[in-house]
């Protein structure tokens, strides 16, 4: 090869390849390390930068009745997974939010009350002037589904979430965060990405952008928020496909709670029921049950997941200004429930 | 205003969080727990920051108010002209360089929007910070908080570009101020007209009804909702107030303890869990989200990337899972009118 010739290849290799200088690190999704150095950080934040991007469309805000929460596109069809305790229950009318802030129609499919799982479909087409691959034939951005068995201690996740509800002018804020660890007895999986109300039924991916994890709730420290896995969905798929309300609490209060209030007010009580036997009285407020301080209809609900036939139960109600104690007893045969 | 936040899709609160949590007993809402807690994945980031912040952070200060940390400060001009954080600024102010060496500073300018307040210590040789004409801050960017320390004081990620805040994020108040827990009528004609109460009202618990006319709050005298509202701006949560009210053509005084927005609303509630949040942190002009976890008394100072770029001043710890920063290209025009004297210093 002559001189020249050499050199022009010599030239254009050194053109080409501008990160010579350093060595071009890149981040591996399923590393559990911190970045050692600042090309490594740089790694993390092309990654995380590239993973958004990429999951935006797919994620939205979810307005059912007074309630907002998010949501996460599963299928090119509009299949939503989001949070039990977003929908409430199956076949009620939502607005699905797009990251541009467009809105279509949805209706709640399936949940399941126990996991917090639960499903919306999109009913209308795509709107005018989205772009993302697929949309000229009708087809949803998807969200692929990940394995939240294989997520590791401290791996890297980010997470995606219409807080205080969907606004305008604002793509749901990324939060960037590890995964700390799966519980077993509420089956959550706990991450550090702090979550807030208005979260709920929005996405947790991996840093390969594949779907881990659903909001659900939080704790008192900013450590604490917690992830419906997404592994506990498969199971129950066809069923919340379908509309099918599954982990119905296994005890009944038979007591009315004013819908318009956060805070757990009974506005009726029927007659023979547990409540009823228990004194719970029109205009009570439940400040605690079972030993557990309850702020609203939400946490009362959690609370009775927790309950047994046959237990008693001692609560605390708020009556005209005045803190009264009642027990209540749950009887021992359950209604069947489909759990 | 705030309907919907009352009806979020809600995360239920830690009591209810089985083995995992630490033995809480009861989430407390008129004292939260005192700081929030560092994020301990990203606290060994914060060295590699060192580079960036080391460009940086000999032009902040600590500025203290009667002797008390109330914000950072950002120095703008070598002779001692300081950005802060202007609505927690009370009483004598205390400038400490990175250095250690304390120095007196006085009110220059306030502007009301951005809650940027300019003010001027007596001193000279400063490395003043200049803030870009453009706005480099991209989505999901590593951001860190800059302190006078020389490790950054936390990081994150830019978590929504530069946006304009809209609804009930758009209009300026103290939001940690003292509140009666009552919903007032719209029509107002001398007083405010108590419709209902909010949950937990420390009103209600003192003594006022629906009906009751508010007629003066701490011996000043309630006018509109409006009026009420800016007396009550300038108590705390746990504040004593006398309220006297018409009641059926006669005029009765109680005490009332206030109480706090987050005391009666269950989105404001969740918004404190895991630390305090900035009393003015709503109506700015623009703001840049990021996912850093700051002390509200760690506002004023700069944000910076990677690459040691200032990317705006911190302004605001907004909510448990966002602090927010004005981006360095809306600062800059006001800073250039507040150093040319166009806004008058914060009236108490």
């Amino acid at each position: 090869m002559s001189r020249r010739l050499r050199l022009l290849l010599a030239s254009l290799t050194l053109a080409a390849s501008p990160g010579l200088a350093r060595a071009e690190v890149s981040w591996d999704a399923k590393r559990t390390s911190s970045p050692d150095t600042v090309e490594e950080l740089r790694a993390l934040e092309s990654k995380v930068k590239a993973v958004t991007e990429k999951v935006m469309p797919a994620t939205v805000g979810l307005l059912v009745g007074q309630g907002a929460g998010s949501g996460v596109i599963v299928s090119e069809s509009g299949l939503v997974l989001t949070a039990a305790h977003v929908i409430g229950k199956p076949g009620e009318s939502c607005w699905v939010v797009l990251a541009d802030g467009k809105r279509v129609a949805g209706k709640s499919l399936g949940v399941n009350a126990k996991l917090d799982s639960g499903m919306v479909q999109i009913t209308d087409k795509p709107p005018e002037g989205v772009r993302w691959p697929g949309v000229e034939a009708g087809k949803w951005p998807v969200a692929e589904l990940g394995k939240s068995a294989d997520l590791k201690k401290n791996q890297w996740v980010i997470s995606l979430g219409h807080h205080g509800g969907p606004r305008p002018g604002r793509t749901p804020p990324l939060r960037l965060g590890r995964f700390d660890s799966y519980n077993t007895s509420d089956k959550t999986i706990k991450t550090d990405c702090t979550l807030v109300g208005g979260d709920s039924g929005g996405p947790l991916f991996d840093l390969n952008g594949k779907l881990v994890g659903i909001h659900s709730k939080i704790g008192i420290f900013l450590e604490y928020n917690m992830h419906v896995p997404i592994d506990i969905f498969r199971p129950d798929w066809d069923q919340l496909a379908e509309g099918a309300v599954l982990g119905k609490p296994p005890v009944e209060l038979g007591a009315t709670l004013d819908s318009t209030k956060q805070t757990p007010t009974v506005i009726a009580v029927a007659e023979k029921s547990v409540a009823a036997r228990g004194k719970l009285a029109e205009g009570d407020v439940i400040v605690r049950f079972n030993g557990q301080r309850v702020l609203t209809r939400t946490d009362l609900k959690a609370v009775l997941m927790e309950c047994k036939p046959g237990q008693t139960v001692t609560v605390v109600v708020s009556r005209d200004e005045e803190e009264v104690k009642l027990r209540l007893t749950f009887p021992k045969s359950a209604e069947p429930t489909d759990e | 205003m705030t309907a919907r936040l009352t009806r979020l899709a809600l995360l239920t609160a830690t009591l209810l969080v089985t083995a995992a949590a630490p033995s809480v007993a009861q989430v407390s809402t008129t004292t939260p727990t005192s700081t929030p807690v560092p994020d301990r994945g990203k606290k060994r980031i914060l060295s590699l920051f060192g580079e960036a912040v080391a460009a940086v952070n000999d032009s902040v200060v600590r500025v203290l108010s009667d002797n008390k940390e109330v914000a950072l400060g950002t120095v703008v001009t070598p002779d001692g002209n300081v950005l802060t954080k202007g609505s927690d600024l009370k009483g004598e102010l205390l400038c400490v360089l990175r250095d250690g060496t304390k120095h007196k500073a006085f009110h220059v300018g306030y502007h009301k929007e951005s809650d940027l307040a300019l003010i001027k210590m007596d001193a000279e040789g400063l490395k003043p910070i200049r803030f870009l004409g453009d706005d480099p801050a991209a989505l999901g960017n590593w951001v860190a908080a800059v302190g006078i320390n020389s490790d950054a004081l936390a990081v994150g990620v830019v978590s929504v570009k530069a946006r304009k805040l809209t609804g009930d994020q758009a209009f300026v108040e103290n939001a940690n101020r003292g509140v009666l827990g009552i919903v007032m009528r719209p029509e107002t004609t001398d007083g405010v007209v108590i419709d209902r109460f909010g949950d937990s009202s420390t009103g209600r618990k003192a003594g006022l009804r629906k009906g009751d006319v508010v007629v003066e709050v701490a011996g000043k005298p309630v006018t509109t909702g409006e009026s009420l509202k800016s007396i009550l701006e300038n108590y705390a949560a746990g504040d004593v107030v006398s309220v006297r009210v018409n009641r059926d053509d006669k005029e009765l005084s109680f005490k009332v303890t206030l109480g706090s927005l987050s005391d009666t609303e269950q989105g404001a509630m969740q918004n404190v869990l895991g630390g305090p949040l900035s009393g003015r942190r709503t109506g700015f002009p623009s703001v840049l989200q990021h996912d850093t976890v700051l002390k509200p008394t760690d506002c004023g100072g700069p944000l910076i990337d990677l690459d040691g770029k200032v990317l705006g001043i911190n302004i605001a710890r907004a909510g448990r899972v966002e602090t927010w920063a004005i981006p360095g290209n809306v600062v800059r025009p006001i800073l250039n009118d507040l150093l040319a004297g166009k806004y008058e210093p914060r009236r108490k």
